[in-house]
């Protein structure tokens, strides 16, 4: 029985079977799902769709009412990086899929945990952008590495008060738990500032020598 | 505000934490003093430290199982940051995921089709296997038949029939027919007046003939479209039509399916529009195996 056959015009089980058949070639089955993709095929989609719904299932309930917007904007991105051809091949598309979903799924988790840091001049600004900030791309790269080397590098309790600082805790807060006053935080939280920045610059200065 | 006291605020004027009044005075602070915004952006890269986390490429390198640059760092970090922990946590959840079975899918439609076909040959190689096995082995206890068995097998026996004769059916269709019988059939109410001719048209079908054509002679009336009406001798209707018309010599062609006309003896009605309508005898007979079954 040949299963070739053209592309599936609803959604039942025949449709899914007939859809371009069973083929015995993984990298041509992945290029023609891509193709198919793309090309708003009903069975192709619904392939990458279950795909990206598998990958983004375990972060379901901490993103509670977000998670379909999220599958929305996986799909997108899935369409995006296939359009421009970041596929190359060298793993399974399904891989490929799954590895994208669960990027995104990571990312809008940490978006939700994230506070919105209020900079002086957009202080009334209603709602954090869903876009990466200056900070996340900055951590993305090669200088991600360095400030996760810098941070290494500070004491724990400079790591502790900051934490309760990024957190979004008022310097009111943070000296209640640590039973330290008001202004030795304040204080503290200034030294602790200067620490890291030692660290950053050894870090950036060592950087740049090994850089050449 | 001074200076101090503004450089002692600023991570919570970051965070936003500040009172309105205290937010107010040091942003005021702040537009009058270059030395508190290089402490500003002295504070943003310091929160940009104590703000590092693995990133979340990173995590899903770690999740996958690929290597990832400056491991120590990284698994350093991931030791002392519970969000990070966590974070891989989730990510290595969905990579397990990817593993499981792609159902339902175009690839587990084939397989689940495969099992709807598998089942009764399956039940059954089960059974003559059970069969075989029990029958070298003497003390083997005598094996439980799942009563869902025979009618399964018998099921796909009936399938399988049918799909074979569709398939032939299929075939012959699709090929020509040759020595196709010929009845030209005349009026009644001529046909009896003629000396000549039969008192009824009579047409010999030989064994294997899938068709018979009549041709349905016409009275001299020029030629209308015509309906059509055939009956058999118990005057039950066989068939009836419309849309017949008339070729250049006058006469109506029709093409019947000799399983239609049984060996036996017909009535055809012809119903030019607007004319007279005019009967036609028709007697089947069958050559080979089948004759004799009356029509």
């Amino acid at each position: 029985m040949t299963l070739a056959g053209t592309a599936p015009s609803g959604a039942g089980w025949y449709d899914a079977l007939s859809f371009r058949g069973a083929s015995t070639d993984p990298a041509r089955e992945d290029a023609e799902t891509a193709a198919g993709f793309l090309g708003g095929e009903a069975a192709a989609i619904a392939l990458v769709d279950r795909w990206i719904a598998g990958a983004a299932a375990p972060f379901r309930n901490r993103l509670a009412t977000e998670w379909p917007d999220l599958l929305q904007e996986i799909r997108l991105e899935v369409f995006r990086l296939l359009q421009r051809s970041s596929w190359r091949g060298e793993a399974r598309l399904k891989t490929y899929v799954w590895r994208v979903a669960t990027h995104s799924s990571l990312d809008a988790v940490r978006r939700l945990r994230r506070r919105p840091v209020h900079e002086p001049a957009d202080a009334e600004a209603p709602l954090p952008s869903r876009d990466p900030s200056p900070l996340d791309q900055a951590l993305e790269g090669d200088t991600g590495r360095r400030l996760l080397a810098a941070l290494a590098a500070v004491p724990e309790d400079c790591r502790q008060l900051w934490q309760g600082i990024l957190g979004g805790l008022s310097y009111r807060e943070i000296s209640g738990q640590m039973g330290v006053s008001e202004g030795a935080l304040r204080v503290r939280a200034h030294r602790c500032r200067k620490r890291a920045l030692e660290a950053l610059g050894g870090n950036l200065a060592a950087g740049r020598a090994a850089q050449g | 505000m001074d200076c101090e006291a503004t450089s002692d605020r600023l991570p919570w004027l970051l965070n936003g934490t500040l009172s309105e009044m205290e937010a107010e005075n040091a942003r005021a602070h702040l537009s009058l003093c270059p030395r508190c915004r290089r402490e500003m952006e002295e504070t943003r890269r310091a929160a940009a430290v104590f703000g590092a986390h693995v990133s979340t490429a990173d995590l899903v390198d770690l999740a996958w199982d690929r290597p990832v640059a400056e491991t120590a760092l990284v698994h350093g970090h991931l030791e002392s940051c519970r969000d990070c922990a966590q974070d891989l946590a989730l990510a290595r959840e969905s990579r397990a995921r990817e593993d499981a079975p792609d159902l339902p899918s175009r690839r587990g439609a084939a397989l689940r089709f495969g099992r709807y076909l598998a089942l009764p040959s399956s039940l059954a190689a089960g059974l003559l296997l059970g069969l075989w096995w029990g029958g070298d082995r003497a003390p083997a206890p005598a094996p439980t038949p799942d009563p869902r068995v025979p009618a399964l097998v018998a099921e796909a026996a009936r399938l399988r029939e049918a799909s074979e004769r569709l398939q032939a059916d299929l075939e012959e269709a699709r090929a020509p027919h040759v020595n196709v019988p010929v009845a030209e059939l005349l009026p009644a109410n001529l046909a009896r007046r003629s000396s000549d001719a039969p008192p009824v048209g009579e047409v010999l079908v030989p064994a294997g003939a899938r068709v018979v054509t009549l041709l349905l002679g016409g009275d001299g009336v020029a030629p209308r479209p015509a309906a059509l009406e055939i009956r058999n001798r118990q005057g039950d209707v066989v068939w009836s039509g419309s849309g017949l018309r008339a070729g250049a010599l006058g006469a109506y062609t029709l093409t019947v399916p000799t399983a239609l006309l049984t060996e036996g003896e017909y009535v055809l009605t012809l119903r030019p529009d607007g004319a007279r309508a005019r009967t036609y005898e028709l007697r089947v007979r069958r050559e080979g195996p089948g004759a004799g079954a009356p029509g």
